[in-house]
């Protein structure tokens, strides 16, 4: 079922390159370029002997012509696992239905585990919604088809934050977090930060819904879906003083995000999600 | 049921009015949404204003403008007239010395009431139209619990001394007709009066006037039965008193006072007592109980004292002793009015057309709801309204917190 909803997604973003933002501190063979130097046919470059190195490494050829011990450093390419972590609290499912962010954010998430499986990356997903749902980072062939079908079964609700789920784990190198950072911003920098000091890469897709962007211009009494008492009517009168307090909170959140070192990327439910795919993984900002 | 004030109940209708249309326009709580970023939106009361498709709260709205009708009742004094019950009937009887004979006033006034069963009431004029006008109003006040319309009938001999400047303006407080009802009148001047001058000289010159009067000798039983004696001297016997005591009306006008040069003629008559015009030297009575004539700086010329059943009328007018003045009309007519001073009041003469008029008026029957007094059943009624009024706000504050919730 996960497949046959994603499958055109999953054909669009075929061929997608999502390659690290730095070196990869990992052992295991892969794609991306690791911060070790080995032994791997592909030369980078040579560098004097010093004691302690492997004798093994030392370019017999070289020291004959040149008298003098050289070591072959070669670049080596590794894995990256990944775990994409998706808000599903109440505020996600807005507008309700089909188009919701939700949909959105779940849509993205599996083309985004197909372009990092592809790879060879091992993907995880952790979904903060009514009931928990946690895939530890897996390179199996069904990775792709478990991580739709567990998004497919979640019904997003509650109140839980993903930056809470995401606290006190051990997390792979990437780090995608697609939420609509309506929760509790500030844990969410703490986990941010500490994930990219400890070299790791972050991303934050901000989920946002055309309809936040520009409310519609009748009279409505909107009510917070994750606090049914914060109650306010929306007017044409006070629908200037939202649009500019939401847009400063939205740069506010992108600072903090990109100050936590994260990459900071917004996607708006109307958006084609191979698209957003692949601004992702391009890094487009 | 009739208000005293229907302007309120326009007030109200209007406060309706604008009840409904507030409540259309009312800040109705809009269409709740769910809005993720509702936290963005700047914080003002959970409502609205919005133009309502179609009413909502019906018994909000109900019960705002049972209050509104309610208090705008209550301020409009609200009078329930009861069912028609007929007419009644306001009789003022002539009871002054105008009227010749008061049986026939009861004459009148037994065939007035006899002839219809319903509410009569009889008011005493004495003193004049003004103040029985006045009591015929009460009176059908007090008739308007018995009978929805009044007619008036005023039983007089319709002399001219029972108007005064205020009676056209309290006529006019009776909205209908009066039916006038004459009774026979006092005769005005001495017709009948028997003055003794036995006791005079015969060269007075009084004499002259009361032999030119007729009042002398028997020119006529008098209607009364009570004679006038016309006393010359400077002091009443204790004869002439006991003819006062008796009935009689003793005229007391010395005869020893200097002569004037002239005649003092009455000049106007001002509410039953003759001005005389001011002579050089004048001569003042003492007031006594009712003075018939003044001079015209207002000291008494002549006063009625009165006496057991008649009176003694002290006269300090000098009269002249020679030329024609005490053969002149003017002159009879001043003994005429000390003759006749013993009356209550002398007559002046009947009403003329225009005054009887002012008296009937126009149209029939006077509605009475316009003569009730706003009274204690009126306030009892706006009290009750007005609790009706607070009752429906609590309810509706009652069920506005419903709403709310």
């Amino acid at each position: 079922m996960a497949g046959t909803a994603y499958g055109e997604l999953l054909d669009a973003v075929r061929g997608i390159r999502w390659p690290a933002r730095a070196p990869v501190r990992a052992a295991l063979s892969g794609t991306h370029q690791s911060r070790q130097r080995g032994t791997s046919a592909e030369f980078n470059e040579y560098r004097l002997y010093r004691q302690g190195d492997d004798t093994r490494r030392i370019d017999w050829r070289l020291l004959a012509r040149s008298d003098r011990a050289y070591i072959r450093l070669a670049t080596d390419r590794t894995v990256l696992p990944t775990l994409l972590a998706v808000d599903g609290s109440a505020s996600m499912d807005f507008p309700r239905g089909a188009g919701s962010k939700w949909d959105f954010a779940r849509s993205i998430a599996v083309g985004l585990a197909g372009v990092a499986h592809a790879q060879g990356d091992p993907v995880g997903l952790v979904v903060a919604a009514k009931g928990r749902v946690e895939l530890e980072p897996r390179s199996r062939r069904s990775v792709v088809w478990e991580i739709g079908r567990a998004l497919s079964d979640v019904e997003p609700g509650g109140t839980a934050a993903v930056a809470e789920l995401l606290k006190g784990r051990s997390l792979p190198p990437r780090l995608v977090v697609f939420s609509d950072l309506l929760g509790d911003l500030g844990s969410l920098y703490q986990v941010l930060r500490a994930h990219t000091a400890a070299i790791g890469e972050a991303y934050v897709v901000h989920i946002l819904s055309p309809l936040e962007l520009d409310p519609p211009e009748r009279t409505v009494l909107a009510v917070d879906p994750e606090d049914d008492r914060l109650r306010r009517p929306l007017t044409v009168q006070s629908r200037g003083a939202y649009l500019e307090a939401f847009a400063r909170w939205r740069e506010e959140a992108a600072l903090g995000c990109r100050s936590s070192g994260a990459t900071y990327l917004t996607a708006t439910t109307d958006e084609r999600p191979d698209r957003t795919v692949r601004r992702i993984a391009g890094g487009d900002r | 049921v009739s208000w005293l004030a229907p302007w309120a109940l326009a007030l109200g209708a209007a406060g309706m009015v604008a009840a409904v249309v507030a409540h259309l326009l009312a800040r109705a709580t809009p269409e709740p949404m769910a809005f993720p970023t509702a936290r963005f939106i700047p914080m003002s009361a959970a409502s609205a204003t919005r133009a309502a498709r179609r009413p909502t709260d019906l018994l909000l709205l109900a019960l705002r403008i049972i209050a509104i009708a309610m208090i705008a009742g209550a301020f409009a004094g609200p009078i329930i007239e009861p069912r028609v019950r007929g007419n009644a009937l306001v009789v003022i009887v002539d009871r002054s010395g105008s009227v010749a004979d008061s049986a026939e006033v009861g004459d009148s006034l037994a065939s007035l009431t006899s002839e219809r069963g319903i509410p009569v009431s009889v008011v005493e004029m004495t003193t004049g139209a003004t103040s029985a006008l006045i009591a015929a109003r009460r009176e059908a006040a007090r008739l308007s619990a018995e009978a929805d319309s009044a007619e008036l009938v005023i039983v007089s001999a319709f002399d001219s001394s029972m108007i005064d400047v205020a009676t056209a303006a309290v006529r006019r407080e009776w909205r209908g007709a009066a039916r006038l009802v004459r009774v026979g009148a006092r005769p005005t001047g001495t017709v009948g009066v028997i003055i003794d001058a036995s006791s005079m000289a015969d060269d007075d010159p009084l004499l002259a006037t009361i032999r030119l009067g007729g009042w002398s000798g028997n020119a006529g039983a008098p209607r009364t039965g009570r004679g006038v004696k016309v006393v010359r001297t400077n002091t009443i016997s204790s004869a002439d008193s006991a003819s006062a005591e008796g009935g009689a009306t003793v005229v007391h006008w010395p005869a020893t006072t200097a002569e004037q040069s002239r005649a003092a003629r009455p000049r106007s008559a001002v509410a039953g007592t003759l001005v005389l015009p001011l002579l050089a030297d004048t001569t003042s009575v003492a007031a006594g109980d009712r003075v018939v004539a003044r001079w015209e700086n207002g000291a008494a010329a002549a006063s009625v004292a009165q006496a057991g059943e008649g009176c003694i009328v002290d006269v300090g007018i000098r009269p002249v002793m020679s030329g024609d003045a005490p053969l002149r009309e003017d002159f009879r007519e001043l003994l005429a009015v000390l003759a006749e001073a013993c009356r209550p009041q002398f007559a002046l003469g009947a009403l003329d057309s225009a005054a009887l008029a002012m008296l009937s008026g126009e149209g029939g029957s006077a509605p009475l709801g316009s003569m009730r007094t706003a009274g204690a059943a009126t306030e009892r009624i706006s009290a009750w309204l007005l609790l009706a009024a607070i009752a429906a706000l609590l309810v509706e504050m009652v069920v506005r917190r419903r709403v709310a919730a």
